[in-house]
């Protein structure tokens, strides 16, 4: 840890018209996550597609006008689509409206799955003082907490496409080929633990344009924190002024 | 000429280009039968010995046979017209990429007859085009030397281009407080690199990447800035942007080079004709720009509300052929007719490509776009330099950006859906009763429509009846005229008769006669009487002496007649025995008798007649057959003659009886041909020889001959014997007959005779009678006469008696005449009155009737009025609208039922749509971003950007380029999104800045420049720029002039105003009440509410004055700073305030631009608000004002910096009336400067920049904005 503060320091002074007013640490409260969530394995067939194949399956539909204005997606889309199941015979227009054929009906069933869900787990971290979830190693610190930590967040407040942004950052999900392995559903979430992250805080003064500011290393996600600086420099800039520069 | 038409020409070949076919193929008949017929791309050369020369290009893609055969290679075959057709002096195959399509090239199909004389000539519309076809090189020639007048900002761009990399050593490397700059310390750079390398791409040795953009050197402290790229700021952020052992950097002027050259290859895809449009050179480089004008103006309907300048710059942009340009002010809503403008073009089905000079432009476009459904925006560029506005657009986010708005739209019928289905429901409801009430109205137009046909029906039998009353009536007229006429008449007659009666009453006492001439008168008739008696007795004396003298007479007759008679009787008897004419004759002589006249002409006849037959002179025909009979006699002579002669035995000949020749004609023939043979020498020799067998045969012949004459010598005889007799019985009959006739004439001689003498003696017998009476008579008339009567006087008195009677008798017819008169005049005048009476009478009748006439004809046309109401209603008009009406409700109402019908359907595939949508993987977005590029119809990029080789492959055309914020784009720039465009729509504002060329604007640049003449040219070529001359110049359909702005409150406007002045056109405020509508809501000891516009006056004093930093260029004022540092606080405090007073919400911000013409100052500002002042109400942006183009604000700062007493009285760029243009029209609600009026209005050389100083001044003081400097302020 020393050995870090040496190296952010020597770096940030090597400008010689930079000067450190004075270094603080503190650790930044996180929320360790376990999200449970099913994962399928199902060929390559975009959702537009399949959608159009089961809305065919569902019901008669003879203009593209009706499903487009159902599902919200431009008749040129949806006519451009119809056109590329039609050459590849996995439907057929019948008495004015389209249906699916064999062909249709087998690529459907493999677009929704090859292999029965099954089930995974992940453990994700969310920051409440970013509003979002960060990718690394974790290390937990000691010491004084962000004076500027926001509340941790109730669990039942995060939507589904949160879960699932979080869960993009690890790489959950995967192509091969043909197939893909998707996330079906999120089953449960449960939070583990809290774990405070430690962060290196510099405050420094350019006296060239005489600017001060701020420099925050973040151990997890090992880079200087825009976040975090900002909301410092945000308070406290016009108190430093004083503090430090009041002759 | 229709492309796709395949045409015949005659193809022939030189030796060479045989030859040079000869490497292809094994001759040119194989060639070119290996297509029916190929697409060629004709290109004009200049004419070879007066011949036109052609190249033909065939192109891979359209010749797909020959293209297989050439290794899908470009076919060059030059050839000159010749003979009709076409003569091949040479072939080549060029590469793949050789350009096939130009605007220079004719595009055809054209079917060869390779090697053939014959054949049909060149179609004539064939031969036409290639007359017309202008010269490739000629077009190219032209396009070029027009082109060099854009050299000029080539040059000045190409200055610093063209160095090879600079590669340094670098230590020490600094990264700013913010992460965007670095700052290193390099060596080994040569004097030279220092003045280049500003503006280079800079990256570190042995990497593949830029690391930014140089912007600042300092040669002095060898220090080198670079601007960082996004992506090497998140870099910097992780602490990892210098690896270890870094010490290299690579200097590079490769993306400038590259911006050059495309601009370069702009220049030369015009010359070579590769614009969208053919008619882009003319557009550009005539000096009135030739565009295909068009009055059609497109009908249409607009999906933003606009004002009639914005429809008039759509509408204009939509029918306009080849060029539209709009001229558009600040705040007139140039984006707002942009968007329009795509969303028309969307409809149209047509894909746009909107460019600008600058990405923030762009993207400022395109934003406007978004909630426009239809429009699919797709923004091309290099992602780290589009600003956040377009990334959206941008290809890699499209598909997300995509998928929320559609997973957000799928969720928000989902949520709605309940209501909705209820909605639906009560619609359907309400379109039903709307119906049922529809149905009422239609059901009553019915009724109406019965009404007006039967109505109609009426109104024509009704006017039939008023038609024949009206008859009636002038008939009653005409006979009322007439009886009155007749009254008239009969009393003006009444009256004549009375006044005639009278008169007729004098003359009848006139003429009445008395007793006494009636006595008289009886008188005079005895005598009378017996004066005649004595006449008649005078009378009958003189007529018997003339009876006895005729009795006499008579008797004497009768003796000659019975004398006459004679010997006629005695005549007849013995007439009955003569027997021959003499005897007639003695007859005759004996009795002494004449023959009439006929008999004698008879006898004379007979006479002749017995004469003849006495000389043998016979009628003609006798006479024929007599000479016929001689001519027999003496052929029989003859051939007796002959026979004898020879000793035959005539005698034994016997006549021979032959049917043939019978009439003497025929004989006479018969005759001839005997005749001939007797005097043929053959004949004759025969019988002079001696007795041979051929003699004895002629002989017999000769025998045989006279035997058929002495037949026809008979048969002659015959028919001359009954001639003869034939006429001698003639003879006799005649005579008898006379006898006969002279007979009869004289018995009728003779009672002819008898009946004269009896009928003589009758009137004897009656003269005898009437002498006997008449005695009688004169015995007893004797006794009236005696001797002394004389007949004259007897004569005489019988006058004159007679004359007296007969004037008594006219006396008396002449009074009886007047009573009948008089009788007449009587019942005339009774008669009369009878009609007068009988008149009157009919009179009254006719009055009455006309009344009544009269009356009956008001209560029609009464009738008639009301059923003309009722045909004169719609009711059929109303039932159209009615019955589509309800056409159109049920067709909603079936719509809808649809929907309600489909709703279980929705409410599952919905469902399992937002599902899907929400967990759409890597591989779905990426068949997204497939379908949504490839159905993109608007794309956004900048100039230069549209040049790029991969963009140009992707989108080689657009139907519509509209390129915004055209006059801060040079030329060439602009000619690279030019040359995609079928039409091309310019927007932009002349009167606003010009180009930048790198970090310095155009006179800048030229200011720099030592050359005089290099100076002069390229000032001339800024004087008008490119936009403004084809507003100039282009015809009213193609341009048009936004006039109304929305941006400013009215008072700021006006500072501009004065630039847009141009004869009527004046820069107009749309906004219905400036004070209401840009209240900036703030009030303070600086600001008060209803302030718009002012301006903090700075003293043209030194401690007010502008400084420069060591070493730099720029120029800043301290003065100035100090005063926006209170005039942000001040206004960061008011708009809190304001919060508070609750004119605003609490998280709501204020805008505040804070500008300047200076760049030193503009930094200076930044660092003011960043470290000192950080406002919480605020959002604040700074910049120079050339970057302020475009943008708006609620508040505007501007700081005018400049502040000196130097003698030059220099403004530097404040001079520019468009900079100031610019810089007072960005403000919303509040602008406020912050300069030294007496430095402007006063120190500047130029008159003209004095003047408009001095208008700005006048205006901000006419609205009590001017505030001077007093107090605490002053920096004394």
């Amino acid at each position: 840890m020393e050995a870090l503060e040496k190296r952010l320091r020597d770096e940030l002074l090597r400008d010689l018209n930079v000067k450190l007013l004075e270094t603080v640490k503190w650790s930044l409260p996180i929320q360790v996550i376990d999200i449970e969530y099913e994962t399928v394995k199902r060929t390559k067939m975009d959702i537009l597609m399949k959608m159009l194949l089961v809305a065919f399956r569902t019901s008669r539909f003879s203009s593209s006008e009706e499903l487009s204005d159902m599902l919200v997606v431009e008749p040129l889309f949806i006519e451009d689509i119809k056109e590329r199941l039609n050459r590849a015979g996995m439907i057929t227009k019948s008495g004015g409206a389209y249906a699916l054929t064999e062909t249709g009906r087998q690529q459907l069933e493999s677009g929704i799955y090859i292999q029965p869900p099954e089930k995974d787990e992940s453990t994700v971290h969310y920051s409440p003082s970013h509003g979002r979830f960060l990718a690394g190693e974790p290390t937990d610190g000691v010491g004084e907490m962000y004076r500027l930590a926001k509340d941790l967040r109730n669990l039942k407040e995060f939507t589904d496409d949160e879960w699932r942004e979080a869960l993009d950052l690890l790489d959950v999900t995967y192509q091969e080929g043909d197939v893909q392995l998707v996330v079906q559903a999120i089953t449960s979430v449960k939070e583990l633990e809290r774990q405070s992250i430690p962060c290196i805080e510099f405050r420094l003064h350019q006296t060239a344009d005489d600017r001060l500011y701020a420099r925050v290393w973040n151990t997890m996600t090992s880079e200087w924190d825009e976040t975090l600086e900002n909301q410092i420099m945000e308070n406290e800039l016009t108190e430093w002024r004083e503090k430090y520069l009041a002759e | 000429m229709n492309k796709s038409e395949v045409m015949n020409c005659r193809l022939d070949m030189t030796q060479r280009a045989r030859k040079e076919i000869g490497n292809w193929a094994i001759d040119e008949n194989e060639l070119f039968s290996m297509q029916a017929n190929f697409s060629v791309y004709i290109e004009k050369l200049p004419a070879k010995q007066d011949n036109m020369a052609f190249s033909f290009y065939f192109g891979p893609e359209e010749n797909p046979q020959l293209a297989n055969h050439l290794n899908e290679r470009v076919a060059v075959m030059e050839c000159v017209y010749k003979n009709e057709g076409f003569l091949a002096t040479s072939f080549r195959v060029k590469g793949r990429k050789e350009p096939v399509r130009t605007n220079r090239r004719l595009g055809v199909r054209l079917a060869f007859a390779v090697n053939r004389r014959t054949g049909s000539p060149m179609p004539i519309q064939l031969y036409t085009s290639l007359r017309e076809l202008p010269i490739a090189q000629e077009r190219s020639a032209y396009v070029e030397k027009r082109i060099k007048s854009w050299e000029g900002y080539l040059q000045i761009e190409e200055k610093n281009a063209d160095v090879a990399d600079v590669t340094a050593h670098f230590s020490q490397p600094i990264i700013n407080e913010s992460f965007s700059q670095l700052t290193i310390s390099c060596s080994g750079l040569e004097a030279k690199d220092w003045s280049t390398i500003t503006g280079f791409s800079a990256k570190l040795k042995g990497s593949n990447e830029d690391l930014g953009t140089v912007v600042d050197v300092n040669r002095g402290r060898r220090s080198v800035k670079i601007e960082l790229s996004r992506k090497y700021q998140a870099v910097a952020r992780r602490g990892s942007l210098l690896p270890n052992g870094a010490r290299e950097i690579v200097f590079s002027n490769f993306a400038e080079l590259s911006q050059i050259r495309r601009l370069r290859k702009g220049f030369k895809d015009l010359q070579d004709g590769f614009a969208a449009n053919a008619n882009l050179e003319k557009v550009l480089f005539e000096e009135r720009p030739v565009v295909q004008i068009t009055n059609k103006r497109q009908e249409l309907e607009f999906h933003h509300p606009l004002n009639e300048f914005q429809r008039e710059a759509v509408t204009g942009a939509m029918s306009a052929h080849d060029l539209y340009v709009i001229q558009g002010p600040p705040g007139t809503g140039k984006t707002t007719v942009i968007s329009e403008l795509c969303h028309q073009l969307m409809l149209a089905g047509q894909r746009t490509l909107v460019a600008s000079q600058s990405n923030l432009a762009v993207d400022n476009a395109l934003g406007r776009l978004l909630s426009d459904p239809g429009i699919r925006i797709l923004r091309y560029g290099r992602t780290e330099s589009i600003e956040e506005e377009g990334k959206r657009f941008i290809e890699e986010n499209v598909a997300s950006y995509w998928r929320d708005e559609t997973l957000a739209a799928v969720n928000e019928q989902r949520e709605k859906r309940a209501t909705r289905e209820q909605e639906i429901a009560e619609e359907i409801e309400s379109l039903e009763e709307e119906k049922r009430r529809l149905k009422a109205e239609q059901d009553e137009m019915d009724r109406r429509i019965a009404e007006k046909q039967a109505a109609v029906t009426e109104n024509k039998d009704l006017h039939g009846q008023l038609d024949s009353l009206r008859k009636l009536q002038s008939e009653l007229d005409e006979r009322r005229d007439s009886i009155e006429q007749q009254l008239e008449e009969l009393a003006r007659m009444l009256e004549k008769l009375s006044i005639e009666k009278d008169k007729l009453q004098q003359e009848k006492e006139v003429a009445s006669i008395s007793q006494e001439l009636h006595d008289k008168m009886a008188e005079a008739e005895l005598e009378l009487s017996l004066n005649r008696k004595k006449l008649r007795y005078f009378q009958t004396v003189e007529a018997i002496d003339y009876a006895e003298m005729e009795i006499r007479k008579l008797t004497e007759e009768a003796a000659t007649n019975s004398l006459k008679v004679g010997s006629m009787p005695r005549f007849i008897e013995e007439l009955s025995d003569v027997r021959k004419l003499q005897e007639l004759e003695g007859l005759f002589a004996a009795h002494n008798i004449e023959p009439s006249l006929p008999t004698s002409l008879e006898m004379n006849t007979l006479r002749r007649l017995r004469v003849d037959i006495q000389n043998g002179t016979y009628p003609y025909a006798l006479l024929e057959w007599k000479e016929v009979e001689e001519r027999l006699t003496k052929g029989i002579s003859h051939a007796a003659n002959l026979l004898r002669k020879h000793h035959f035995a005539v005698e034994q000949v016997r006549s021979k009886q032959d049917d043939t020749y019978k009439t003497a004609e025929e004989m006479h023939d018969m005759l001839d041909k005997i005749g001939r043979f007797f005097v043929n020498p053959a004949t004759k020799r025969i019988l002079a020889a001696p007795a041979t067998a051929e003699k004895a045969t002629l002989l017999h012949r000769l025998a045989e001959n006279l035997a058929y004459l002495y037949g026809k010598a008979e048969d002659v005889q015959t028919i001359s014997a009954s001639i003869k007799s034939s006429s001698d019985r003639e003879a006799a009959g005649r005579f008898t007959t006379l006898k006969n006739e002279i007979k009869d004439e004289m018995t009728a001689h003779i009672r002819e005779v008898e009946e004269q003498v009896a009928a003589a003696e009758q009137t004897v017998k009656e003269h005898e009678e009437q002498l006997l009476e008449l005695k009688e008579e004169s015995s007893e008339l004797a006794v009236h006469v005696d001797e002394q009567v004389y007949r004259q006087d007897v004569e005489d008195e019988i006058e004159k008696l007679e004359k007296t009677l007969a004037d008594f008798e006219e006396r008396k017819g002449l009074f009886q005449q007047i009573e009948l008169a008089v009788e007449e005049n009587s019942t005339e005048s009774i008669r009369t009155s009878e009609q007068l009476a009988a008149l009157r009478t009919d009179q009254e009748a006719l009055l009455l009737e006309e009344a009544e006439a009269i009356d009956r004809m008001k209560q029609l046309e009464q009738r008639i009025l009301t059923l003309q109401e009722i045909i004169l209603s719609e009711p059929e008009k109303r039932k159209k609208e009615l019955i589509e009406e309800i056409d159109q409700k049920s067709a909603k109402a079936a719509e809808l039922q649809q929907e309600l019908d489909r709703m279980p359907v929705a409410r599952l595939l919905q469902d399992e749509w937002s599902e899907m949508l929400a967990g759409a993987g890597e591989f779905d977005l990426d068949e997204i971003r497939k379908l949504y590029v490839k159905h993109a119809n608007v794309i956004g990029t900048t100039c230069v950007a549209s040049a790029r080789r991969d963009f140009m492959e992707d989108y080689p055309e657009f139907d519509v380029v509209i390129i915004d914020e055209v006059s801060k784009a040079t030329p060439p720039e602009l000619l690279l999104p030019m040359l995609k465009g079928k039409k091309i729509v310019l927007v932009g504002d002349h009167h606003q800045l010009p180009p930048l060329v790198g970090r310095e604007t155009m006179e800048e640049f030229i200011e720099e420049i030592k050359d005089e003449a290099e100076k002069e040219e390229l000032s001339g070529m800024l004087k008008e720029s490119l936009f403004e001359r084809l507003f100039r110049t282009l015809p009213k359909q193609n341009k048009t002039m936004l006039g109304i702005q929305y941006r400013m409150h009215e008072e700021i406007m006006e500072t501009i105003a004065p630039f847009y002045v141009d004869g009527q056109y004046r820069l107009q405020c749309g906004l219905p009440d400036s004070d209401a509508a840009r209240d900036h809501l703030l009030s303070s000891a600086n600001i008060k509410r209803n302030d718009h516009l002012l301006w903090f006056d700075m003293p043209n004093e030194p401690a007010y004055f502008e400084a420069k930093v060591k070493g730099g260029t720029s120029l800043y004022n301290e003065a100035e700073l100090n005063r926006i540092r209170e005039l942000l606080v001040d206004i960061e405090e008011a708009t809190a305030l304001a919060k508070r007073e609750g004119r605003m919400q609490p998280n709501e911000k204020k805008s505040v631009g804070v500008i300047s013409f200076y760049g030193e100052q503009v930094k200076r500002i930044d660092r003011l608000i960043e470290q000192e002042i950080m406002p919480k109400h605020l959002h604040c942006r700074t910049g120079s004002v050339d970057k302020f183009q475009g943008m708006e604000m609620d508040i505007i700062i501007l700081s005018f910096v400049r502040n000196h007493h130097q003698p030059s009285g220099t403004i530097g760029f404040a001079e520019d009336y468009r900079r100031l243009n610019v810089a007072l029209s960005r403000a919303r609600e509040l602008l406020v400067i912050v300069g030294s009026s007496d430095m402007f209005t006063k120190r500047p050389k130029k008159a003209g920049t004095k003047a408009m100083y001095a208008r700005l001044v006048e205006q901000v003081k006419l609205k009590g904005g001017f505030r001077e400097l007093v107090g605490s302020g002053r920096n004394d």
